[in-house]
């Protein structure tokens, strides 16, 4: 995908809370909270779908001064993607270098921080599960021989074993 | 007709048999009980069997509940045990929450802690409960959120065996004007093979907290082998970010998302937040003492 693509941010289905420069998101239909950086915030405001990738990077060196380039716009694109932050999903272009390639040479060059998108996902229940006991109160997602344990916060259901995988939840 | 009364009789007799306890029993299994539980002005229904509530209440009951006479509550628990003693159904406002195939110890915690959820759901906005250890030094209410098995009840038991006031080592209320209320429950304290021991502030020499506390300090840190305390300053949004792993703000996040981003960027507004790792919790306690003087002093 070339550097003239306009990406979109996508809106629908999203909580969004601004904060100074960063920008917090909870995606409803996945039940996931991300955080986006200064710098992941700004290349995902100016997913407008008007501005391409090289006039998000020259917004960059006119907000910071810092001397970026496409690739440091591609790596918030690759990981909007990969959260479904983006209204269509675009192949990063990092001429023929790895991702780690472009971010050692991002990292050297820059004197912003990179940007950076966490991603945090959680049960999809009202009313969460007790994880000091490992007690889920949700739909099912495992029968097993535990009398007070019949769910899976997380993990996956073994059945020879009569247990989840990974019992641990997130509180 | 001699015959007839000799056989009622006997029937009477038979019936006389048994014990007064069992048919006690059996007459008390079959009723139900209404009450209401009050935490801080927040109330909930709960539906419960009268016998098994009289058996129990002291270990499903949260300790910051007080119980009530009921009032029509519109936010009704209802504990239903099923055609065989030993199951039963947690339903919350006719929502299933929780199914019980045995009422063991750790049922009986679940259904303390489903009880717990239900009433802070229904508290919310007005209060929040967090996963959290709570502490206040000098006034200032310290808030430490953490998951399980990070270290929060050895910290708090830290804190206040060095002069801080005790309100939580493991759920802290606050109010959407960040005010701690004291929860009143003991520190529920890990020996090393992992059973738990329960010790008030007062047993360990130290001071409850009795009236609110504005929080003034968030302190995000677990304990580990090869932590090296570094507290950094973290921006509101990591902060907010960080609370979201705490499982009362899920549960908050899932039922109204716009709300709980509101309420958390409120609460986080006016905070000194800080995130660290941390190996001795004597070294954490020494700095948020020093950092707070220095902050009182100011």
């Amino acid at each position: 995908m070339s550097n003239s693509a306009k990406p979109i941010a996508r809106k629908e289905g999203l909580v969004i809370q601004e904060l100074n420069d960063e920008v917090l998101v909870y995606d409803l239909e996945t039940n996931k909270a991300h955080c986006l950086n200064e710098s992941a915030a700004t290349v995902w405001k100016n997913c407008d779908g008007a501005q391409t990738i090289s006039e998000i990077a020259k917004q960059f060196i006119e907000k910071s001064g810092s001397k970026v380039n496409e690739d440091f716009v591609w790596l918030a694109i690759d990981q909007l993607n990969e959260l479904n932050l983006l209204e269509q999903e675009l192949k990063p272009n990092f001429q023929g270098q790895s991702r780690r390639e472009v971010l050692r040479k991002i990292g050297l060059a820059s004197i912003i921080a990179l940007p950076i998108v966490s991603m945090l996902a959680f049960p999809n229940s009202s009313l969460a599960a007790t994880c000091g006991t490992s007690v889920c109160g949700e739909v099912p997602a495992c029968q097993n021989a535990n009398p007070v344990l019949p769910y899976c916060c997380a993990g996956t259901c073994v059945a020879s074993a009569g247990a989840c995988a990974v019992p641990a939840c997130n509180p | 007709m001699l015959v007839l009364v000799q056989f009622q009789h006997a029937i009477l007799n038979k019936f006389q048999n048994y014990s007064y306890n069992l048919i006690l029993k059996t007459i008390k299994m079959c009723r139900d009980l209404k009450l209401s539980l009050d935490s801080y002005g927040i109330k909930v229904g709960l539906k419960i069997n009268r016998a098994f509530f009289y058996e129990n209440s002291d270990k499903i009951i949260p300790p910051f509940v007080k119980i009530e006479e009921y009032k029509e509550e519109k936010d009704l628990l209802t504990l239903s045990i099923g055609n065989h003693p030993q199951k039963g159904s947690l339903y919350f406002k006719d929502e299933l929450i929780l199914t019980i195939k045995e009422f063991n110890d750790e049922a009986l915690e679940a259904i303390r802690d489903k009880i717990h959820f239900a009433i802070a759901r229904v508290s919310s906005p007005d209060k929040y409960h967090f996963h959290a250890g709570a502490v206040a030094y000098k006034g200032v209410g310290i808030i430490l959120p953490a998951m399980s098995f990070s270290g929060k009840t050895f910290l708090s038991k830290e804190y206040i065996s060095r002069g801080a006031t005790y309100y939580s080592d493991d759920c802290a209320i606050v109010d959407n004007k960040n005010y701690l209320y004291p929860s009143q429950n003991p520190l529920a304290i890990r020996l090393p093979d992992s059973s738990r021991v329960y010790r008030t502030a007062d047993e360990l020499n130290s001071t409850n907290g009795i009236e609110k506390v504005k929080i003034k300090i968030i302190l995000f840190t677990k304990y580990s082998n090869e932590g090296k305390w570094d507290p950094r300053t973290i921006s509101q949004a990591q902060s907010i970010f960080e609370l979201c792993r705490n499982f009362y703000v899920q549960s908050f996040l899932a039922i109204n998302p716009e709300e709980t981003f509101h309420f958390l960027r409120n609460f986080t507004n006016d905070l000194e937040m800080f995130q660290s790792e941390r190996n001795e919790a004597s070294e954490v306690v020494e700095w948020t003492f020093r950092y707070i003087d220095k902050m009182l002093n100011s």
